[in-house]
């Protein structure tokens, strides 16, 4: 192997590169970017969704939705719901998940079984789901009614105002926990084993080792996983729509209710494009916020990787001493 | 290993390419010289689903027009619609929530009528029930053919009470014990202001004046009949609240009055067969009134993108015939909209002692009011009227907001009239 | 992390224990009564809470006749095959095109990587909702709407899948691929051969999210087919459901529907654990 094959490699595979990601750019062009685009155009029209005709209006829109208090009143205090659940969900959800994921984790038996209790509100219809809670939560016959019964108060989570953003915030965590404790899980079987060894040899304990190995091992899929639950969390509608319909007097009345309300029953393209523009605006800035605050999602995967490097180039050192005969010449070895 | 990976990749894409091509190659869309598509309520009962497959047939034998049946569940029905329109499977004719058919004529989805029913010397728009005709009308032409319609009626627990009441003070007055309350509720958002015109109509108002260029629903009647539905809810009483936030509290016995129609007479058959309760005329506030309800039903239009519209024509005769429309409505639980065929005998119930009781149904329709013909106006009943009701008017837990009726109204209104009128 | 600890107190295995078994049982209790009420008569559901299928008389009865129901209105031969076609077909493409483009991002080198990364993932910030009717458009234009196609090829690929196939690639020891490199094998064989077996546990996982998210699309479903001969589970269930809410004959049916539809799921689920669990402990990620 001399200079020239090296470098033919290095294009070969940069060339792959090219080829590898070439579905994923197809599929970008096609079903991202363009709906993106179109739906940016429907934005200033006003559109109905199915008419043949339209006409532009301009930033119409984005003026009504964010001035008009008669037209559209329930905008901003649906933007404050929205963080609302989502400063709910986001820190509650992954850390029930990493603490389940840890226990999980920790050699019992039965894990299996666990895992597949969690995973079952994923799997179900979340119609029914919600018909089943409708059920449990009803305050004249569900376990809600028995508990009244038993403490003698008046208590009814899912339709009081100042409960009943929090009721479906359980909820989600809850039908969530399957997906997050899975993934989490199986971020955590790919730490290390031996970082664990090198832990317990040092003299730590198991809380040492969670903090000290395990969190830092999974932190790349933790920030991963904090940036979309605040994304998805933002965008939450399921529940809301299936189970209060907006709640007693708009109290849980997401954002993407509203823009669900506008696109679907309403016909209003134009405004349903321009409220979910607003949304996405948002969105960015605050993933743009995570990364810069916390920057320590790459940093650490950088760490990780540079231990990781440190270790292969002594193991590659070893074998380049075995196999010497073969390769004359390795300075200048660019690669990763 | 990796050559069994690559054949089984090969073979899935070729599979998928497969599907692919056959996919495309189906055209879903009635497009044959005499293949129509039709698009109708799907029927909760599995063996009305086949009955309607089979009137449709009989039709096709008939005449020899093949129809393409297209069964969608209600609820997801307007979505799937208005999606289906600019598709390959768009319909030829379907049928169409009666306050949509102003939306629906104004963007030119649907055809007018008047040509085809005019060459048609059998058709007499005197048959139909008044008010369900006048849903088919905008702008002075017929874009709809009424198919069935219902109304709203007051249904009572007698165990709780002797009699129903005929006036609003006498409902008022219903003397309750125990963990009784009196009103179950009305739902919330459209629901809400579907059920306001039981009120509003009783209370002598009207939603908008006659030719529909003024929002009449916040005038004195209008907050009369709002104060009404408050007074009914009783905020007084924390169990009133606990009942009408749990489901089906008229059915477990423990609520006094509530409001409903012909379906809710036989789910409560279905769901509570030892309850004991009657139906009765909305009372009225007016002394000397007749009663007033709402209305609501499904009219048959014709798309305007159909080449069939001879075709579609027939079948729409064919269903207004007696057999096929005492058995579509009975598929949605409704009555025919031609008076004549609405025959108490031919009705669907799960009692046979219910029989009487969706009698009045029939009765009281003769003074339903409809929702005004006007683009947009299901929108401003859900979003705007709608919750004012919902959300400030009957707001269990803040009475600031309950108290300020005329405000929330005219709320309510100054949106309708942006919507409406812009 | 077979050591035996010499001394130390078990209380963290039971403190696990009980939590575990806490939390388990909230997930499992639900699910036990749609599956128990799923037996009952329309009349009986309403008129008692129980965990046991009773009748209105309160004697243990089941009623099978909601399954038969539900499978004839969920059309279940059919839609059982449409689901299997989409879901299999779909997370097959999707695993190895998002594998395929994870791994050019961890270990392949090329021109304006960094750049492409970031702005494939701004794309899942934008909602949902509003992409549904330019999708549909497009699919319209592409003429594969109203067809099992439209449920496929609109989702091949998946930015949270690419994402972690990318994390898991990196986290691969290099020297097995560099040696590969050495003895002269193209990138293509290399990522076949050695890096895809070696992240399978992830594959695994993605796979079996990715299915059942096929599995239980209904909104998409609900805009882009029309005809009832592509209906999938999902859809048809959401039908069922949206029945079975208002029309009270139609509730324990609905129930009956919903178990027929999730039961598998819940297997697959079960048996794919077993495999990720397997495959971790031979040949998996050693050092």
């Amino acid at each position: 192997m001399g200079e020239q094959s090296l470098s033919k490699t290095i294009k070969k595979r940069a060339l792959a590169g090219w080829f590898f990601i070439a579905p994923l750019l197809a599929y970008f062009l096609i079903f991202q970017l363009a709906p993106i685009i179109i739906a940016f155009i429907i934005s200033f029209t006003d559109w109905d969704g199915s008419s043949a005709d339209f006409t532009w209006v301009g930033l119409k829109n984005y003026i009504q939705i964010f001035t008009n208090r008669i037209l559209y009143p329930d905008f901003w205090p649906s933007l404050g719901i929205t963080f609302g659940y989502m400063a709910l969900t986001v820190p509650v959800s992954i850390m029930l998940a990493i603490v389940v994921a840890a226990m999980l984790n920790s050699g019992i038996k039965g894990e299996r079984l666990f895992k597949t209790a969690f995973y079952i509100p994923c799997v179900t219809a979340s119609a029914a789901m919600s018909a089943l809670w409708l059920f449990i939560l009803d305050p004249g016959f569900g376990l809600v009614a028995g508990l009244n019964d038993l403490f003698h108060t008046n208590w009814d989570p899912l339709h009081t105002s100042s409960t009943s953003l929090i009721t479906l915030a359980i909820m989600s965590i809850w039908g969530g926990l399957g997906y997050n404790v899975l993934i989490v899980e199986s971020a955590m079987k790919n730490i290390n084993k031996s970082l664990y060894d090198a832990c317990e040899v040092d003299g730590g304990g198991s809380f040492r080792k969670f903090f000290h190995v395990t969190l830092p091992g999974i932190s790349p899929t933790l920030y991963f996983m904090i940036i979309t639950s605040v994304i998805s969390s933002l965008q939450a509608f399921d529940t809301m729509y299936l189970m209060t319909g907006g709640g007693p007097a708009g109290a849980t009345t997401t954002f993407m209710l509203l823009v669900y309300n506008a696109m679907f029953k309403h016909g209003q393209a134009g405004i349903a494009t321009a409220m979910s523009y607003v949304l996405f605006f948002i969105i960015m800035v605050i993933t743009f916020i995570q990364f810069k605050i916390v920057p320590q999602g790459y940093q650490i995967e950088n760490e990780i990787t540079l231990r990781k490097e440190k270790k292969a180039e002594e193991r590659r050192r070893v074998s380049r001493l075995r196999l010497s005969g073969r390769f004359a010449k390795r300075k200048g070895d660019s690669h990763e | 290993m990796m050559k069994k990976g690559i054949r089984i990749i090969g073979s899935v894409i070729g599979l998928v390419g497969l599907i692919g091509v056959i996919a495309s190659c189906e055209d879903s869309s009635g497009s044959g010289a005499s293949t129509i598509s039709f698009w109708a309520y799907q029927p909760s009962q599995q063996a009305d689903q086949e009955a309607f497959k089979t009137l449709v047939a009989s039709f096709t034998e008939e005449t020899g027009i093949q129809v393409k049946l297209n069964l969608v569940v209600k609820d997801s029905y307007n979505t799937a619609l208005n999606s289906a329109l600019t598709s390959r499977s768009k319909p030829d004719m379907a049928y169409l929530d009666q306050p949509l058919i102003a939306d629906y004529a104004k963007k030119n989805k649907i055809i007018s009528l008047d040509s085809l029913v005019s060459a048609d010397a059998d058709f007499d728009s005197s048959r139909f029930f008044t008010g369900a005709y006048s849903t088919c009308l905008y702008n002075g032409s017929l874009y709809g053919v009424p198919l069935n319609l219902t109304s709203t009626i007051l249904f009572f627990n007698t165990d709780i009470v002797a009699s129903a009441p005929t006036t609003w003070a006498e409902w008022l007055s219903t003397t309750l014990s125990g963990s009784n309350s009196l009103f179950d509720g009305i739902g919330t958002g459209g629901y809400a202001g579907w059920y306001y015109q039981c009120f509003l109509a009783n209370n002598g108002g009207t939603l908008m004046n006659s030719d529909n260029t003024a929002i009449t629903f916040n005038d004195s009647k209008g907050v009369g009949a709002a104060k009404m539905m408050q007074d009914l809810y009783t905020f007084s009483n924390p169990i009133a609240i606990t009942n009408r936030n749990s489901t089906n509290a008229f059915g477990r016995g423990v609520v006094a009055y509530r409001l409903g129609s012909s379906s809710d007479i036989d789910t409560l058959d279905t769901n509570f067969p030892n309850l004991h309760y009657d139906v009765a005329l909305m009372p009225t506030n007016v002394s000397g009134s007749v009663s007033y309800s709402n209305m609501g039903g499904e009219d048959l239009v014709i798309m305007k993108t159909s080449t069939n519209q001879e075709s579609c024509r027939r079948l729409i005769k064919f269903l207004l015939e007696e057999e096929s429309i005492k058995q579509v409505s009975n598929f949605t639980g409704n009555f025919p909209a031609i008076k004549d065929y609405a025959k108490i005998e031919d009705v669907s119930v799960v009692k046979e002692s219910s029989r009487a009781k969706k009698q009045i149904i029939l009765n009281q329709m003769e003074n339903a009011v409809t929702r005004p013909v006007i683009p947009n106006w299901l929108l401003v009943n859900d979003d705007y009227l709608g919750t004012a009701l919902s959300d400030k008017i009957l707001n269990a837990s803040d009475s600031s907001l309950r108290s300020d009726i005329q405000g929330a109204l005219d709320t309510a209104a100054e949106a309708a009239r942006q919507i409406l009128f812009s | 992390m077979n050591r035996k600890r010499h001394g130390r107190p078990k209380w963290n295995r039971i403190v696990s224990y009980t939590v575990l078994s806490l939390l388990a049982v909230t997930f499992v209790f639900p699910y036990l009564w749609l599956f128990s009420s799923s037996f009952r008569e329309p009349g009986a559901i309403y008129s008692s809470f129980s965990l046991l299928p009773l009748n209105s008389s309160g004697e243990l009865e089941l009623v099978w006749e909601n399954y038969k129901n539900a499978i004839a209105y969920l059309d279940l031969k059919n839609v059982f095959f449409n689901t299997l076609i989409v879901c299999v077909v779909n997370t097959v493409i999707n695993l190895f095109l998002n594998a395929l483009a994870g791994y050019a991002f961890a270990r392949l080198q090329f021109k304006g990587k960094k750049v492409i990364f970031a702005v494939i993932c701004l794309s899942i910030m934008i909602p949902g909702t509003v992409m549904t009717i330019p999708n549909l458009l497009i699919c319209r234009f592409l003429k594969i709407d109203d067809s099992l196609g439209v449920l496929i090829w609109p989702f091949i690929m998946s930015v949270y899948n690419v994402f972690l196939m990318r994390q898991q690639f990196y986290s691969l020891p290099k020297e097995v691929e560099e040696a590969a490199i050495v003895d002269g094998a193209g990138p293509f064989r290399i990522f076949f051969q050695i890096s895809l077996p070696l992240v399978t546990p992830m594959l695994v996982v993605l796979g079996i999210t990715t299915f059942m998210w096929n599995y239980n699309n209904f909104m998409w479903s609900l805009v882009s087919i029309q005809s009832s001969e592509y209906f999938t589970l999902a859809r048809s269930l959401g039908d069922l459901v949206s029945a079975g809410t208002g029309e009270a004959s139609l509730y324990p049916v609905m129930l009956a529907g919903s178990v027929i539809v999730s039961l598998p799921l819940i297997l697959v689920f079960f048996l794919a654990q077993k495999y990720i669990l397997g495959g971790l402990t031979e040949g998996g990620v050693k050092e």
